[in-house]
């Protein structure tokens, strides 16, 4: 489906839950799919984009992990940019990383080692002009599944 | 005689503060004005009935009693009339946290706590009952704290539910965190066509018995035109949601319902997680509206694995923990 062809549409929010980063990855190139222009480009409507995009994490496993270093950003930065988004004025990016800790575990134990840089993963949006751009992460250190938030 | 030095609002100044203290959703406070005179608790008290919410737990039948009272009461009874909006929580059972209980366990503890709710006294039958001739707008039903099991045992509460959500008044309905909720219902609410917001969201659908047994309703084919303006089916039975839409998965099953076309609908909230030929319905539904639909909200994109409820329902059940920590990075 093209979203050119939601011609009165002007509000999209999509959201997302990875519990792996192999799924998270695919969701990110799944959005980048839908956003991308038809062939030949058609205008699309949109003027207040919201993605949510939520992955659980492993506290030893993916702390470490290069997240804001994948391609795939550079492709969302580039599909955001194309002309088609005519009518583009908001565009909200929000990250949720669960790391699950066992309830016995106190909060002082833990400690998030993941941080964002929104100009560095969306250096195009970021500077956008007419587009107004709000970045936000969420870390949260839970005992509970990802589903119940 | 009025006391000189007592300032004397007209009734219409008087209408617009409680009209303002309404807005700022303090019940507390809409209490207090109830007490200040008899100007401030007629429209006070309006306010304070036109959302009334009930927690089904195993304190509800002293509670539904003692609200039945008051609103059966001689100087009450005009109340009913201003009673527009009607939240009933379904409160599972606290269950064992320590180790998961099985499936069976489960169940049982759920019997046990129907059966305390719905004595042979049932004044939430009687209290919902009452509620049918309220003139309501809006009415949800949810799952509190897990996912609720439906039906109920109680069959006159059912019925009387069933009744609340097809009212000609109403125009917003919530069905949310229930499981095991049947098709017909869904069909009846969809066939009553009042509604100009439909939530029924979190919630897996199940055939009705007739179904199993070979004797499926076929209705009238004419087709509906829907008046939903805000449509939230996230995290469904898709298959069984079509299907009451007049929309099959399978083109060589007949579809029993008639085909519901929401020329109305501006706003959709839908999860696109489920197998290839559920996707391709509802991209084909979501391409249905696309001259009307302004916002688009969606989940779960581009996941194509097997989407069974149960697996989502059950873990939740066990899912009663209330401790979490949450820190922020910026």
């Amino acid at each position: 489906m093209q979203l050119s062809q939601l011609t009165s549409l002007r509000n999209l929010k999509i959201t997302s839950n990875a519990f792996n980063f192999e799924r998270f990855d695919l969701n990110k190139k799944a959005v980048c799919q839908l956003l991308s222009p038809s062939l030949p480009p058609s205008p699309i409507g949109i003027r207040f984009l919201s993605i949510e995009l939520n992955v659980r994490m492993l506290l030893q496993i993916d702390s470490a992990h290069p997240i804001n270093t994948l391609p795939a950003w550079s492709e969302l930065d580039n599909v955001l940019m194309e002309a088609s988004f005519f009518n583009m004025q908001y565009v909200d990016l929000d990250f949720q990383f669960f790391f699950y800790i066992p309830p016995s575990t106190t909060p002082e134990d833990w400690q998030s080692r993941v941080a964002f840089e929104d100009a560095r993963i969306l250096p195009l949006l970021s500077t956008h002009p007419s587009i107004q751009f709000h970045f936000k992460t969420n870390t949260i250190c839970t005992p509970q599944v990802m589903d119940s938030y | 005689m009025s006391n000189p030095t007592t300032p004397i609002l007209p009734q219409e100044i008087i209408n617009l503060i409680v009209d303002e203290v309404a807005s700022q959703n303090s019940p507390e406070i809409l209490r207090s004005c109830a007490l200040v005179s008899r100007s401030f608790s007629s429209p006070s008290r309006r306010q304070l009935f036109s959302e009334i919410e009930i927690d089904v737990d195993e304190t509800l039948q002293p509670r539904a009693k003692r609200l039945l009272k008051v609103l059966k009461h001689g100087q009450n009874v005009d109340l009913m009339v201003f009673i527009r909006s009607l939240k009933v929580f379904l409160v599972s059972p606290q269950l064992e946290q320590r180790q998961p209980a099985p499936s069976s366990s489960i169940f049982s503890q759920m019997a046990t706590s129907i059966s305390r709710k719905f004595p042979h006294e049932n004044y939430l039958l009687k209290l919902l009952s009452f509620f049918v001739h309220a003139p309501l707008t809006s009415f949800a039903l949810q799952g509190k704290r897990v996912y609720a099991m439906w039906p109920w045992t109680d069959e006159r509460t059912n019925e009387v539910v069933r009744q609340l959500c097809t009212i000609s008044s109403l125009k917003s309905l919530q069905i949310s965190r229930i499981y095991g909720l049947h098709i017909p219902l869904i069909g009846e609410i969809v066939r009553a066509n009042t509604l100009q917001e439909f939530r029924v969201n979190e919630v897996s659908l199940l055939l009705s018995q007739h179904f199993y047994a070979g004797d499926i309703t076929v209705y009238s084919h004419a087709e509906i035109s829907s008046r939903i303006e805000k449509l939230d089916i996230k995290r469904l039975s898709y298959t069984g949601m079509f299907e009451i839409f007049g929309r099959s998965i399978d083109p060589l099953l007949p579809v029993p319902h008639p085909f519901v076309s929401f020329s109305c609908l501006r706003t959709l909230v839908i999860t696109i997680s489920s197998p290839e030929p559920t996707i391709t319905i509802i991209w084909g539904f979501i391409l249905g509206v696309a001259s009307t639909l302004e916002s688009l909200e969606i989940e779960e994109l581009g996941w194509q694995g097997e989407y069974v409820d149960i697996k989502r329902c059950l873990p939740s059940l066990y899912n009663t923990h209330c401790q979490t920590f949450r820190t922020h990075a910026a």
